[in-house]
């Protein structure tokens, strides 16, 4: 069977669509350069429709030139023309072939990478997440902060503890969430000392690690709170300190326990110290008593002089009675002591027995019963103070009509001497009721940060004119390394006063006093010494120096609480007074202070 | 010393000399007339085999803009066939089965065989070419549609 197809046909098709061709190859090169070139197979896209656009052009050319050139005869001209269109044409196969083989090839290296890259995100992933676990474990709050001193990590305890959430607290200045009323870091300072700065400038002069106390608000109540801080750098590549990780640890229970316990410690001293007081004015007082019970049988009941003695008698009578009351308060306050322990024993029986239960129960009746016992400390403190106030009132009207008789008396005479007795023995009770008071003064005072250096020139000043008048030198070396120490600079002041009088006491006459200050090399506490060159200490009197009212001195002319009071004083601060003789004579008192602030040495250590 | 002008003269002389006085060298082997012939159809098979390849790698992608492109490359796949089919036919034709002329062009082509037949009708390839353009330009003209409405509802 024989077909005769014409030809006009295809040569319609092939012409009409190489025209077509042209149009669409311009069209989708226009429409593949709109698309982005970012992915890789949008770049396959444009490269395969910039070849197809090729492969369009050159074969509409191609079929166009042969119709022209075989229609008007030229075909010679096509036969020369046509294998380079051919060529072309096959060139444009290859490259289209190549670019699609090797587009797999590199989304197939694309999808490798995209799946390491995924794996090593998932691995990533799983360490944060363990990470986070074990940081949010943690039973303490854990914060980093960066060097713009904001928030750039917390764990759970902070978050919850703060009650905010991670959202609300990263990218926020650490200063305007733990310090409330801080508005810039210049601003922020936790306490009013210098002592007490902020960690992170701590870090930055270049100490490694720091345990302090600091004072934060409590984002619900806004009441106080006392944080204990532990800061780490964080180092960059470089070396330089990038973040800071605090650890916080709310110590503000801690804190008012030991206070409750230093506020206790310090009214049972009272308690303890009228005791002995009580004992200690007897013979003084009924020494008065009988002196001017005497003195009065001897004139006429309306004589000269009379109306005094009987004010001296009853002020001492009322001394007395003030005695047996302080008597009474001791015994009170000694013999209804809330016993913490059998406390415990009482209230932990009837509670459940588990053991966790039990220690937050005990925990909670140690503390009711330091409170009971502190609220009735306070109250017997309190009456002792009183008492005291009392007793130093009659002790002065007796001393004062003591010597109003003493100067109208005979001298040399009978009468004149028991007057002296009775002068003699006031002021003795005065100065151990003194003592009592002062005592009690110094509970109500407050710390500050204090350059010790320029505290004991000027407590040398007080006593340059005694020390003059007995030709005392008195020699200074002050070290200017040593720090501000947190002190009560009354009370310290007391304590010089005390070591400087003893020392010129030993000395008394012609000698030399030498007050030295200096860093310990630990940096972390301050020596002042106190040195004579006495006789210095027997061996017998250094083992009794700190009993109460232990005294080397004439009959009257000491307390025996001066060495007493002033280690107590010392010890309140934190620190040691100790005593020994120099090998060149004379004997040397040094007193230990701890450096900053008394939270920050103490927790630190 | 010579310049840039004086040494170009130089190199083109020399390539003259060695380009004039050239012989055969038996170490090159010369090939025939149809070494194009293969090299074409081996160079459409590739481009099918592409196209195949193409469209199984990315028959898992979603969207209008891909349905389009897909079916250009079977397009383009199916007309790779129908040409490399045809130029083969077209390799065994006899020349009198082209007949009558206008211009320089021949009127009839008298068909023997279903072969004969297959190649009148493979010559009309632009009927699967210009479809297989056509889906490729929607395809992308779609694809950039979607990119512009996808940034359009991200910036929104």
């Amino acid at each position: 069977m024989t077909f005769e197809l014409p030809l006009f046909l295809v040569y319609l098709v092939d012409g009409i669509g190489s025209l077509l061709m042209l149009v669409l190859a311009g069209w989708i090169f226009y429409e593949a350069h709109r698309l982005r070139h970012r992915s890789l197979i949008n770049l396959y896209l444009f490269l395969l429709s910039c070849s197809l656009g090729a492969f369009a052009v050159n074969r509409a050319t191609g079929h166009i030139l042969r119709y022209v050139f075989r229609y008007s005869g030229q075909t010679h001209i096509w036969e020369a023309i046509a294998p380079i269109s051919g060529g072309v044409n096959t060139l444009i196969f290859v490259i289209i072939a190549s670019l699609s083989f090797y587009y797999g090839i590199f989304r197939n290296l694309q999808e490798t990478r995209n799946r390491e890259k995924e794996r090593h995100l998932k691995e990533l992933q799983k360490n944060h997440d363990f990470l986070q676990k074990v940081i949010d474990s943690l039973n303490t709050q854990l914060v980093v902060i960066d060097k713009e001193y904001r928030i750039a990590m917390a764990n759970r305890k902070f978050l919850n503890d703060m009650a905010r959430s991670k959202g609300e607290i990263i990218g926020l200045p650490c200063y305007q969430l733990l310090h409330r009323s801080c508005d810039t870091v210049t601003d922020c300072r936790t306490d009013e000392s210098d002592a007490h700065i902020c960690p992170w400038r701590r870090i930055h002069n270049g100490e490694n690690l720091h345990l302090m106390t600091h004072v934060h608000r409590d984002p619900v109540t806004q009441k106080a709170r006392h944080i204990e801080i532990s800061a780490s750098p964080v180092h960059g590549n470089g070396g330089e300190v990038e973040y800071m990780i605090e650890t916080l640890t709310d110590v503000t229970d801690k804190v008012k326990l030991e206070q409750i316990q230093v506020q206790q410690e310090k009214l049972t001293g009272i308690v303890e110290l009228a005791s002995a007081v009580s004992h200690e004015l007897n013979t003084p007082m009924f020494t008065v008593l009988g002196n001017a019970q005497l003195l009065k049988r001897q004139i006429k009941p309306d004589g000269p002089g009379a109306s005094e003695l009987t004010a001296i008698i009853r002020n001492v009578k009322k001394m007395s009675q003030l005695t047996r009351k302080m008597v009474n308060i001791t015994e009170y306050t000694t013999k209804d002591y809330v016993d913490e322990e059998k406390l415990f024993d009482i209230a932990g029986a009837a509670e459940s027995k588990e053991e966790d239960r039990d220690a937050r129960q005990k925990d909670r009746v140690q503390r009711e019963a330091r409170w009971l016992n502190l609220e009735k400390m306070a109250a017997m403190g309190q009456l002792t103070a009183s008492v005291a106030h009392e007793l130093n009132n009659a002790i002065n009207i007796v001393l004062g009509y003591s010597q109003l008789l003493l100067r109208d008396a005979q001298p040399e005479s009978q009468s004149s001497n028991d007057l002296q007795k009775i002068e003699k023995n006031a002021k003795q009770c005065q100065r151990i009721v003194s003592g009592l008071l002062d005592y009690t003064r110094s509970m109500s005072r407050e710390k500050q940060s204090v350059d010790v250096n320029r505290h004991l020139e000027d407590v040398l000043k007080l006593v340059a004119h005694r020390m003059a008048l007995d030709n005392i030198e008195i020699v200074t070396q002050f070290s200017p390394d040593v720090n501000p120490v947190w002190m009560d600079p009354d009370e310290m002041k007391q304590v010089y006063l005390n070591l400087l009088n003893n020392a010129a006491d030993a000395i008394e006459q012609n000698g030399r006093i030498r007050v030295k200050t200096a860093l310990d090399p630990s940096g972390q506490d301050i020596l002042v010494s106190f040195s004579d060159n006495g006789p210095g200490i027997p061996k017998q009197v250094m083992e009794k120096l700190f009993t109460p009212f232990f005294t080397t001195k004439e009959d009257g002319t000491g307390t025996g609480l001066g060495l007493n009071v002033s280690r107590d004083i010392v010890h309140k601060h934190g620190g040691s007074l100790r005593v020994k003789n120099r090998p060149e004579g004379g004997a040397v008192f040094t007193i230990r202070l701890p450096v900053g602030h008394p939270s920050t040495s103490t927790d630190g250590g | 010393m010579f310049t840039i002008r004086s040494r170009v003269g130089w190199y083109i002389g020399i390539l003259c000399c060695v380009l004039g006085r050239t012989s055969p060298a038996l170490a090159i082997q010369t090939h025939g007339p149809p070494e194009g012939l293969y090299a074409h159809q081996i160079a459409h098979l590739g481009f099918l085999v592409a196209m195949v390849y193409i469209y199984l790698r990315t028959r898992k992608r979603n969207g209008d803009g891909w349905r389009w492109i897909r079916l250009s490359f079977v397009f383009f796949a199916v007309w790779n066939l129908n040409t490399f089919i045809t130029h083969g036919v077209s390799a065994a034709l006899d020349p009198a089965q082209f007949q009558g002329r206008i211009g320089g062009l021949p009127q009839y082509f008298v068909a023997h065989s279903s072969m004969d037949l297959y190649f009148f009708f493979g010559k009309m390839d632009h009927l699967l070419c210009i479809p297989a353009g056509l889906c490729l330009g929607l395809g992308l003209r779609k694809m950039y549609r979607e990119t512009q409405r996808t940034s359009s509802e991200n910036d929104f």
